[in-house]
């Protein structure tokens, strides 16, 4: 008769070969899909590239259809393929997309402007905060679509964003990278890696596929030059390091520093780390220091030069979103308004997202230990609710939310992070 | 805290917030902050036109209307300091098909929009280099830098230039000359919906809002106007 300590093993074995055949699977169903995007889109008549990338696509999703149904011995030992065949696939329709439909023109406002404030920053050693880009949107030949209004039908062209994120392109502006979304590329790989590396292995094959369960967060975003993978990466190591007040404080500062969206979740790591069981034992107050001062250091290393050569223009560009200066657009609540059915003021979703945070906020202290992980879904759910929630503030989370189910994982089973 | 004391606290909250919301809901309801009326007021971005292959302004369109030998263009123009549009024509004076040699740079204004523009202020600043000529017996404008307004049935012209001040009409082509000085920047306000009930026209469903540069063969000539900053200031 076998016992529960015996049965466990072969059950957790069995587990993970199952997972590793749907990931197989799934791979393979994600090449066959974005294979024949590639060839619809690429343009296979006049880029041979687009032909030899459509092939080796097609061969590695039939590889990795039969292998999905093949012995475990081969499953294991081509076991890293289906990573390397998610990146390969990622890397190829983001070039057809971003080269060969988009003519390698810049589809964002935001990404001109970093880039232009990069190059500024530079070489004349130029502030660009409190400044006009608008010569941006012509260098980068921007697509009208994604200019971004004010609600006097005035064009945004100030660079809107804490400093980090013109400080990632800096050294990529220096050797003459043209087209900054590969720099946003390498953060998304930096992203997966982590992600696929720090998890347990029996739960690695599945821990990939809400990242690529949609094209946008994988694929369109990117190359449609969305930034806040820069953002992302810094906040995955929050989320990993959660326990270690100094690491994750210092990780959230950087994040803070690329963009606004991760702000709201700093009232939420300090319930966080004063009510989790993570800091048992610990002096509190002094984590939430620790964890307080390194988010400060982080968030003002960038900065501070900035900051200082022209206090006013940094504050007034990077409070911009908050000012209520950007015309409403969302996929959010406000979309009954912004398509004219129910007519309310920007005010009312603003003030509706202030009271969601401050629920949460209760509500967050109130059931810790039910909501506890909760924590990194809670900026979309806020946003969600104001004036302008946009796809990206939502989608953006998932990997952030994947560290933590990781987390999670590993704290129920006693495991160390890695 | 207890359990029970926890249930109290989250119904207190919840029943707080959704009085909040309701009482804020009411409150906004109908203060709805329109979509602008006119896009790029500041004429940034300019951005290649695919039908005529020219630069305009981003969300304008541009039309020309030129003879053979007549030529027009628009660019970003830096005058007295201030970044511009500046709408540049030449009419050589030919006996071309057309008398007008004219560069329109327009947006269309549809709907519930119209009335909201004809109820704004609309307001902005303009720097004219000639002066508005017209014939003397006919009255026939030979030339004109300023805003066309156009509902498909009726025209309203608004010149700016500094010849003297006058509004007349010529069937359904209503002239509102305003007098201005030449080559400095001003700042105008205008009553499209007065110019309207003057001309005893009904107020139109769709209207094109046009900044306009043009000459008549009579008139031969370089010409060039700017335009900056058009302000639209919802009325109630």
């Amino acid at each position: 008769m076998k016992t529960n300590e015996q049965s466990e093993p072969v059950d957790l074995k069995r587990y993970e070969h199952f997972t590793l055949r749907i990931f197989y699977l799934f791979t393979a169903g994600f090449l066959f899909y974005e294979s024949f995007q590639n060839w619809l889109r690429g343009k296979i008549e006049t880029h041979p590239e687009v032909v030899v990338l459509c092939v080796i696509g097609y061969s590695l999703a039939l590889f990795l259809m039969t292998a999905s149904l093949s012995s475990i011995k081969i499953l294991q030992k081509f076991k890293i393929i289906p990573l390397i065949a998610l990146l390969l696939i990622m890397s190829s329709s983001i070039y057809v997309i971003a080269e060969i439909q988009y003519t390698g023109v810049y589809r964002t406002d935001s990404m001109a402007f970093t880039h232009y404030a990069s190059q500024l920053w530079l070489f004349p050693s130029w502030n660009p905060y409190g400044h006009d880009l608008q010569i941006a949107l012509e260098m980068f030949t921007v697509d009208v679509d994604y200019v971004t209004l004010k609600p006097d039908g005035d064009l945004v062209t100030n660079l809107n964003y804490p400093a980090l994120h013109l400080l990632f392109f800096t050294p990529f502006a220096y050797f003459g990278l043209q087209d900054m979304r590969w720099v946003t590329f390498i953060f998304a790989i930096a992203i997966i890696l982590i992600l696929y590396c720090k998890s347990p292995s029996e739960i690695r094959p599945l821990v990939l596929i809400p990242f690529f369960a949609g094209v946008d967060l994988a694929i369109n975003f990117t190359a449609g030059c969305l930034n806040d993978f820069l953002w992302v990466l810094p906040l995955i190591i929050t989320a990993f390091y959660i326990g270690n007040p100094l690491i994750a404080g210092l990780s959230f500062g950087l994040a803070s520093a690329v963009k606004q969206q991760p702000w709201i979740l700093f009232p939420f790591l300090l319930i966080y780390i004063w009510r989790s069981g993570e800091y048992a034992g610990k002096k509190k107050t002094k984590s939430i220091l620790m964890f307080t001062t390194s988010t400060i250091v982080g968030f003002l290393l960038p900065n501070i030069i900035f900051i200082l050569k022209d206090p006013k223009s940094w504050l007034s560009d990077v409070t911009t979103p908050f000012s209520g200066q950007l015309i409403v657009i969302s996929q959010g609540l406000s979309t009954i308004t912004q398509s004219g059915y129910v007519p309310l003021s920007n005010n009312f979703y603003f003030f509706f997202a202030v009271s969601i945070f401050f629920l949460l906020l209760i509500y967050y202290n109130l059931y810790f230990e039910d909501l506890k992980y909760a924590i990194w879904a809670f900026p979309a759910l806020i946003l969600w609710f104001s004036p302008r929630g946009l796809q990206n503030y939502f989608i953006y989370l998932i990997p952030i939310c994947l560290v933590a189910i990781v987390t999670w994982y590993k704290a129920s089973f006693g495991r160390d992070l890695k | 805290m207890n359990t029970v004391n926890r249930r109290r606290l989250t119904y207190i909250t919840l029943i707080l917030f959704i009085l909040i919301i309701g009482i804020s809901f009411f409150q906004n309801l109908g203060k709805s902050q329109d979509f602008p009326l006119i896009l790029n007021p500041k004429f940034k971005y300019f951005t290649k036109d695919p039908q005529t292959g020219m630069q305009r302004p981003f969300l304008w369109e541009a039309t020309y209307t030129l003879g053979p030998n007549d030529s027009g263009f628009l660019r970003r123009d830096i005058v007295a300091d201030n970044e511009c549009l500046g709408l540049h024509l030449y009419q050589d004076g030919a006996n071309d098909t057309y008398a007008w040699a004219n560069i329109h740079v327009k947006q269309a204004i549809r709907g519930s929009d119209v009335s909201k523009l004809l109820r704004s202020d609309v307001s902005f600043w303009i720097y004219p280099t000639f002066s508005f000529v017209h014939d003397i017996n006919s009255k026939e404008p030979w030339n004109i830098f300023g805003l066309e307004v156009n509902d498909g049935a009726h025209i309203i012209w608004f010149i700016f230039s500094d010849s003297a001040e006058q509004t007349y009409q010529l069937r359904n082509h209503r002239i509102v000359h305003t007098n201005l000085p030449l080559n400095q920047w001003s700042y105008v306000k205008l009553d499209i919906a007065k110019e309207y009930a003057k001309a005893g026209w009904e107020e139109p469903s769709d209207l094109s809002f046009i900044l306009i540069c043009g000459a008549t063969k009579m008139t031969p000539g370089t010409y060039a106007g700017y335009f900056r900053e058009i302000d639209v200031y919802a009325g109630q």
